[in-house]
């Protein structure tokens, strides 16, 4: 028995699943990301009728970083515009920036909801690394 | 055997930072644990010791560079680079003053932090390998071998030279020096330290059966072989043969051995044919190696077919500092052997220790730490539970002191009986116990020694060596 042959599952009758490409493990978080920003823009809200706004300034630095290490660049500088607003404690306005953030979140979503169905270049495979 | 994969730790609020952070750590051949605040990040450091720490500055139970000197505290050589969406001079002061190793900026440009987490395990590497050196340079403990001064440390560095190859080695010494322990700390630092060591005493064995001992014999060789018998040397294939006490052994046995260590065969007594084995020969004596060619004791062939390289091991005064450092590891040793609670030692006790001249060296201070915790149920060892001729030897150099000065002599005058009985244990001493060379320092004939040594009771421990 060859050695390929060792190393094929015969207890299983599903066959080998490819390895995600780079691209599609980076879709796959984005997405998650971007599947849970609502969530935490409902916790703002809820925050927001608490009128605590430290800590609605603190949530807004960390969806600051985050999204913007996911190069989610308006949805950071957004946050970025919210965690400034905060200090001003207005709630008006900081419930603006919250819709705001909903708005782009959706956008962002729907935008890569298309991409994820658009054709993956094999070369990008994981294993190829 | 491979070093082992550098794992990365990261401590952010935001379970998404830390997915996409894990996605290139495991990317870039790391492996990579985490957590999202400080308890979480407490308890996996008590599973993991990370190469590297990421730590956010803004947690959400606390400011991360305050967590900084609390984890270089318990992990000094970890690098920890603090990451901020916070980009200004302050946190980066901030950091750096904590004791940070560097600092990033959201959003993470994973490029710059590949170089960063690289750049910090070569550090981490460096500084893991400079910490191993200095350990080494001021070790105390060496395969079993205790001692920090520098004629052991000498005998360390060249054990660890001349283990890797296979060339015999002699080791030279007092008794109680260590020589067994020396020979087995370059077994073990041999690429034959999973194989067998094998250690003979050869004045143990009756002379008549030393060939057979060493060699084996086949069933019905002679009288009393009922059965085969695998000698020494072929139970250490493999491994490493200690023949200590070299020159007790019989001149005919020296030349069968020498024969043993230039073609590697053994042939059992009785047996038709010869074996080869592959075995590494460390030998040992007490006695000074040319006096013993003199006197036809030891085969000159055989001794430079065994000493490829010589190693010293010096007398325990000749080690200082090596005695406060054995005493303590004695004794703890002792302690927890006998259930007793002894755990610390007077000053006076210590420096008369310090100053006892051990004619039996590491191996008497053993037996006498040993036999104070057996018969002593104090928490401290002191002065009064050392035996006399540890606690005389002072009182001996106070009064050759005060007899070369004029200074008015403190203590009671010793009598000359006393003196005397002083002079020869300290002869005695000065020779490691030989009755020869300490009746020739004394200006006496050896039979008055042995009167004289007889008549003032002194201990046979000084003899035993003849």
């Amino acid at each position: 028995m060859s050695d390929d042959e060792k190393n094929l599952d015969l207890s299983s009758n599903q066959p080998p699943q490819p390895k995600p490409t780079r691209r599609q493990t980076w879709e796959h978080l984005t997405a998650e990301y971007l599947n849970d920003l609502p969530r935490q823009l409902d916790e703002l809200k809820t925050i927001l009728k608490q009128k605590d706004y430290a800590t609605i300034k603190k949530h807004a630095h960390r969806i600051k970083g985050t999204s913007a290490t996911y190069r989610l660049d308006d949805i950071s500088e957004s946050a970025a515009q919210l965690q400034r607003t905060a200090d001003t404690q207005k709630p008006k306005a900081v419930s603006d920036i919250i819709d705001e953030l909903g708005r782009l979140v959706q956008l962002h979503a729907g935008r890569l909801n298309s991409l994820t169905h658009s054709s993956v270049d094999d070369s990008e495979r994981l294993t190829d690394d | 055997m491979t070093d082992p994969v550098p794992v990365i730790l990261t401590v952010d609020d935001d379970p998404h930072l830390l997915s996409i952070i894990e996605h290139h750590v495991l990317k870039w051949g790391y492996t990579h644990c985490q957590a999202t605040d400080s308890v979480e990040m407490w308890k996996q450091l008590e599973q993991v010791i990370p190469s590297i720490i990421l730590l956010d500055v803004q947690l959400s139970d606390c400011d991360g560079t305050a967590l900084v000197p609390r984890l270089k505290h318990r992990f000094p050589s970890v690098p920890v680079i603090m990451i901020t969406a916070n980009a200004t001079i302050e946190t980066a002061v901030r950091s750096l003053k904590s004791g940070a190793y560097d600092f990033i900026c959201k959003p993470l440009d994973f490029d710059r932090l590949r170089i960063e987490v690289d750049k910090a395990v070569k550090h981490l590497c460096l500084s893991l390998q400079v910490k191993a050196f200095q350990h080494a340079a001021l070790r105390t403990d060496f395969h079993g071998m205790i001692g920090r001064s520098e004629p052991i440390r000498k005998a360390y560095r060249l054990i660890e030279t001349v283990a890797p190859t296979d060339a015999s080695v002699l080791l030279l010494g007092q008794t109680g020096t260590g020589k067994e322990l020396a020979a087995l700390a370059i077994h073990e630092c041999s690429r034959r330290s999973t194989g067998p060591f094998v250690a003979v005493n050869a004045p143990a064995i009756p002379h008549e059966l030393i060939e057979s001992a060493l060699f084996g014999h086949e069933k019905g060789a002679f009288t009393g072989a009922h059965q085969q018998h695998i000698g020494f040397c072929e139970q250490a294939n493999g491994g490493t043969l200690f023949l200590d006490e070299i020159c007790e052994m019989d001149y005919n046995v020296q030349a069968k051995l020498l024969r043993f260590l230039q073609d590697h065969e053994v042939q059992r007594v009785g047996a038709k044919s010869s074996k080869t084995v592959d075995v590494r020969v460390i030998a040992a004596t007490n006695r000074n190696p040319a006096q013993q060619i003199q006197k036809n004791k030891l085969r000159e062939d055989f001794y430079y077919r065994l000493s490829v390289v010589s190693i010293d091991l010096v007398p325990l005064k000749q080690r200082p500092g090596d005695i406060a450092l054995l005493t303590r590891y004695f004794l703890d040793i002792a302690a927890a052997r006998y259930g007793r609670n002894m755990s610390s030692i007077s000053s006076e006790a210590a420096q008369r220790l310090e100053t006892y001249d051990w004619p039996g060296n590491v191996r008497q201070l053993e037996h006498l730490i040993d036999q104070i915790v057996i018969t002593n149920n104090a928490a401290e060892l002191t002065a009064e539970m050392l035996p006399p001729e540890v606690t005389e030897k002072i009182s001996c150099e106070v009064s050759l002191i005060d007899a070369k000065t004029d200074e008015k002599p403190e203590k009671i005058i010793p009598s000359i009986q006393e003196m005397e009985r002083r002079l020869i244990l300290h002869a005695l001493e000065l020779t490691s116990g030989s009755i020869l060379q300490a009746a020739g320092h004394l200006g006496l004939s050896e039979a008055t020694l042995y009167r004289k040594i007889k008549k003032f009771g002194i201990s046979r421990t000084f003899t035993e060596q003849q």
